[in-house]
């Protein structure tokens, strides 16, 4: 299974989740790389834990289908897979080693081994005086870090993580980034869901953009930013755009329009274009940031609206 | 396989040894023998104070009838008096004893006891004579006086004599109104009437009284009133009290029970009956009562159990732990891992109790005898052998294991799909109400082990533990392993039902609505 020369580590086709009338997860077809780093963005309740979910094998699917590390069944390689949830408890009267090692053995390691690389994980996160503490008296980032040793200790080849990142200080921000990028040099890949698009972005080989269910955008994230976004400070209202060749679409608000423009429309004959239709104040040409194309995908309302799809 | 069953054990051993290694949990554990222990002694106290510090109750009599109160006043001065001579008869005297009691001894080892009482009586009697001084007279006429004069020594000698209890208040011709207001200001705990006519009729006799509920003072005064008036009726029948008792005699049998018969030296034929037969003993009564305590300990222990259970997935739910071990384990491997954790907490809990209680039982016996004497019947009635049964022991285990499996996966179910505390408590109301049927029934099955009640309910597999445990020894194999099959495959139907109910619910952020939710959820997929 694992030996194999697929590409490719996940590879949802058509995958379909409801519960009851709710479709959580609305036919995804994705493949995520073998030694990525791949994120899952999207608004509260899109789908993201749900596909996840169901890419560890606590969920099943509708319909559809998924194969992880070219396993049809997720249980076959559930010991290769490394999940950490959102939200994130604790066995808190448990000793911050013993919890670590009862997840590696958990996942078949021998209980001497998964002594040795409880502690070495220990040192790495620079949490070895809390060995034998007990993870109730851990600080909630201390807490997070001890959760993602206790995903790493059996060296997982695919590491799943819900929101790594939310409750992190900079500097832990940082530790887990190192890590995940550590584990990529590995071969290993990893999945990962975030709010933070500059996170997604600098860390994120490809991303999916998941709305309703949906995946509304997938790609690497050079391929999907690409493409200019046009500001224009006019005096003019929204309508001397209309008809211009290469523009895909217009927001304005107050003065400013921010202009979403085909990849191969030519800059200048646009400015001209514009020039002849309006007196410009100023002009600006960049790449979309993620931020600006998760606006744009989603929308800014439904970006910050709650929905219990994630259930 | 076996490793499914090795996380399986992981889930159990990390939940047992969570649950063990607090101190609450050994301070639980060993309390509820301690508090057990000390509720025992201290009612052992209590009874024993209750025997020595009895607080007297007044009452009076109203007596309308030819002098029938007054021959009732006598009767119980009868029986006080036998009461005391027999306790003198059977006492040694003691050098500090007074010099009147040390005849009286003497005179109870030669007379015959109901000419003796006869004597004291002449005496004793109401209305009673001016009495001689203690010194001076017959033996009657000096142990009389210092019968009025020595009431408390009376009572010390002879606990049970009536007026350690009852004592009547002799203020002649009190109205119905003072008495009324002495039984409000408590003086009394209540007053007789006797009417006139009182041997041929009960009506207008009335005993009354603040307390309805407490009854022992009428029992106790009716018991006397009958037997004067018996006493009338034999006379005037011309019938003696004696011949009239012996007609009255009613028939007993002694509660007996088998025992293996022996045979003689050849073995060709079995000895007489009685040695077939022994004696029933109170303690051997009681450890008849051994497997409904049994079926109380394992009610107990599975109610506890499957609750914390309940609340124990409420808890890793509501923290998404059970997320992280859902994606290395099957949702079964963690119910039956968690089912086992709890299950061996509660069995070391009663590993320890068995060890508390056998270690006084064999170590300190004696120590334990010397203190109560009861200890030393107990132990030799062999009802420890009745409570000890291998039988019960065994079956506790089985019933144990099928009962605490049932409701522990029924209430994992309903835990998983609820998202506090207080949800699941609701919802797990119904089965709470369904479960406590035998515990009511305890009682009647335990009196009637055979029965059509207990049969039936033995079949009913909410009940099936419980009522099994208690008829055990009486069920026929047959039945017996009709409803092991039975049980095992209604534990496995639960398990299934709650597997399907648990994959699906741990991950719900709001519980289904009731019974259609639970449904949807047995027919959905996770």
């Amino acid at each position: 299974m694992t030996d194999s020369n697929s590409t490719h580590s996940v590879a949802f086709e058509q995958t379909r989740k409801k519960f009851g009338s709710l479709v959580a997860l609305d036919r995804l077809s994705l493949q995520i790389p073998r030694g990525s780093v791949y994120g899952f963005i999207g608004p509260n309740g899109a789908g993201k834990t749900t596909a996840m979910r169901i890419l560890v094998g606590i969920s099943k699917p509708t319909s559809g289908t998924i194969t992880v590390l070219d396993a049809d069944d997720v249980k076959d390689v559930r010991h290769l897979i490394g999940y950490l949830p959102e939200e994130k408890g604790l066995y808190k009267r448990m000793r911050v080693i013993d919890y670590i090692v009862y997840f590696g053995r958990l996942n078949g390691m021998r209980k001497r081994d998964a002594v040795t690389k409880a502690k070495a994980l220990l040192s790495e996160f620079q949490l070895t005086d809390w060995e034998k503490e007990k993870c109730q008296a851990l600080s909630k980032g201390m807490g997070q870090k001890v959760q993602l040793m206790a995903t790493l200790i059996h060296d997982p080849i695919l590491m799943v993580l819900d929101e790594p990142f939310s409750g992190l200080d900079p500097v832990n921000v940082e530790v887990v980034r190192s890590i995940i990028l550590n584990k990529v040099k590995e071969n290993s890949t990893v999945i990962l869901s975030t709010h933070i698009m500059e996170q997604a972005e600098s860390l994120c080989d490809a991303v999916v953009l998941i709305n309703k269910g949906k995946a509304v955008l997938e790609g690497p994230i050079d391929e999907i930013r690409k493409g200019d976004v046009v500001s224009v400070d006019h005096e003019g209202d929204v309508s001397v755009f209309d008809g211009l060749q290469g523009v895909v679409s217009v927001k304005q608000i107050g003065r400013e329009a921010t202009l979403q423009v085909d990849p191969e429309c030519d800059l200048q004959t646009l400015l001209k274009s514009i020039f002849e239709r309006t007196r410009v104040t100023q002009f600006n040409a960049n790449s979309a940031s993620l931020h600006e194309i998760f606006i744009r995908e989603v929308g800014g309302s439904e970006a910050t609206s709650e929905t219990t799809a994630d259930a | 396989m076996l490793d499914r069953l090795y996380s399986v054990w992981l889930i159990a051993q990390r939940d047992w040894l969570e649950a063990t290694s607090t101190k609450m949990f050994w301070l639980g554990a060993l309390l509820m023998p301690v508090i057990t222990l000390i509720l025992a002694i201290f009612g052992m106290f209590a009874a024993t104070l209750i025997g020595t510090s009895v607080t007297v109750g007044s009452y009076y009599v109203v007596d309308q009838s030819d002098g029938l109160g007054l021959e009732i006043r006598n009767e119980i001065l009868r029986t006080d008096v036998a009461n005391f001579l027999n306790v003198l008869s059977d006492r040694e005297p003691l050098p500090q004893d007074e010099e009147v009691l040390a005849e009286v001894h003497e005179a109870t080892q030669t007379d015959a006891m109901p000419d003796l009482v006869n004597s004291f009586m002449e005496f004793l009697e109401h209305p009673r004579a001016e009495l001689p001084s203690l010194t001076n007279g017959t033996l009657a006429e000096r142990f009389s006086v210092w019968w009025q004069n020595n009431s408390s020594r009376i009572v010390e000698l002879a606990p049970t004599v009536s007026f350690a209890t009852y004592q009547e208040v002799l203020t002649p011709h009190l109205t119905e109104t003072e008495l009324i207001l002495m039984l409000k200001a408590e003086k009394i705990l209540g007053y007789f009437i006797i009417p006139e006519g009182f041997v041929n009729s009960n009506e207008n006799a009335k005993f009354v009284t603040e307390n309805i509920l407490k009854q022992d003072l009428a029992n106790w005064y009716e018991r006397f009133a009958t037997r004067v008036i018996q006493n009338k009726k034999f006379a005037e029948s011309d019938i003696s009290r004696e011949t009239a008792l012996w007609l009255l005699q009613r028939a007993s049998f002694q509660t007996s029970k088998a025992v293996e018969p022996s045979r003689d030296t050849n073995g060709s034929s079995p000895s007489d009956v009685g040695d077939s037969t022994k004696e029933v003993t109170v303690w051997e009564t009681v450890g008849e009562f051994a497997p409904a305590v049994y079926q109380y300990i394992l009610w107990f222990l599975v109610f506890i159990g499957a609750t914390i259970l309940m609340t124990n997935t409420v808890e890793e739910k509501s923290t998404k732990l059970v997320e992280v071990l859902l994606s290395d384990l099957d949702s079964v491997q963690l119910m039956d891992g968690k089912l086992l954790g709890s299950a061996l907490t509660l069995l070391t809990v009663v590993g320890l109790w068995i060890f508390l209680i056998s270690i006084p039982l064999i170590l300190g016996s004696n120590v334990a005898v010397s203190f109560f004497p009861q200890v030393g019947d107990f132990l030799q009635s062999g009802a420890l052998s009745s409570i000890f049964n291998p039988l019960f022991v065994i079956n506790f285990v089985i019933f144990f294991v099928l009962g605490f499996a049932f409701y522990g996966y029924s209430l994992s179910a309903l835990g998983s799909v609820c998202s506090n505390i207080r949800e699941a408590q609701m919802m797990a109301t119904p089965i709470n109400l369904v479960a406590i049927v035998p515990l009511i029934l305890m009682v009647p099955i335990a009196l009637d082990k055979s029965g059509t009640l207990p049969t039936i309910m033995s079949y009913i597999p909410p009940f099936t533990p419980f009522v099994m445990m208690n008829i055990v020894a009486e069920v026929a194999w047959t039945h017996y392993i009709l409803i092991l099959v039975w049980m095992t495959a209604c534990t496995l139907g639960v398990r299934w039902l709650a597997k399907k109910i648990y994959t699906r619910g741990i991950l719900l952020e709001n519980k289904p609505a009731g019974i259609k939710g639970l449904v949807r959820l047995v027919g959905g997929s996770n």
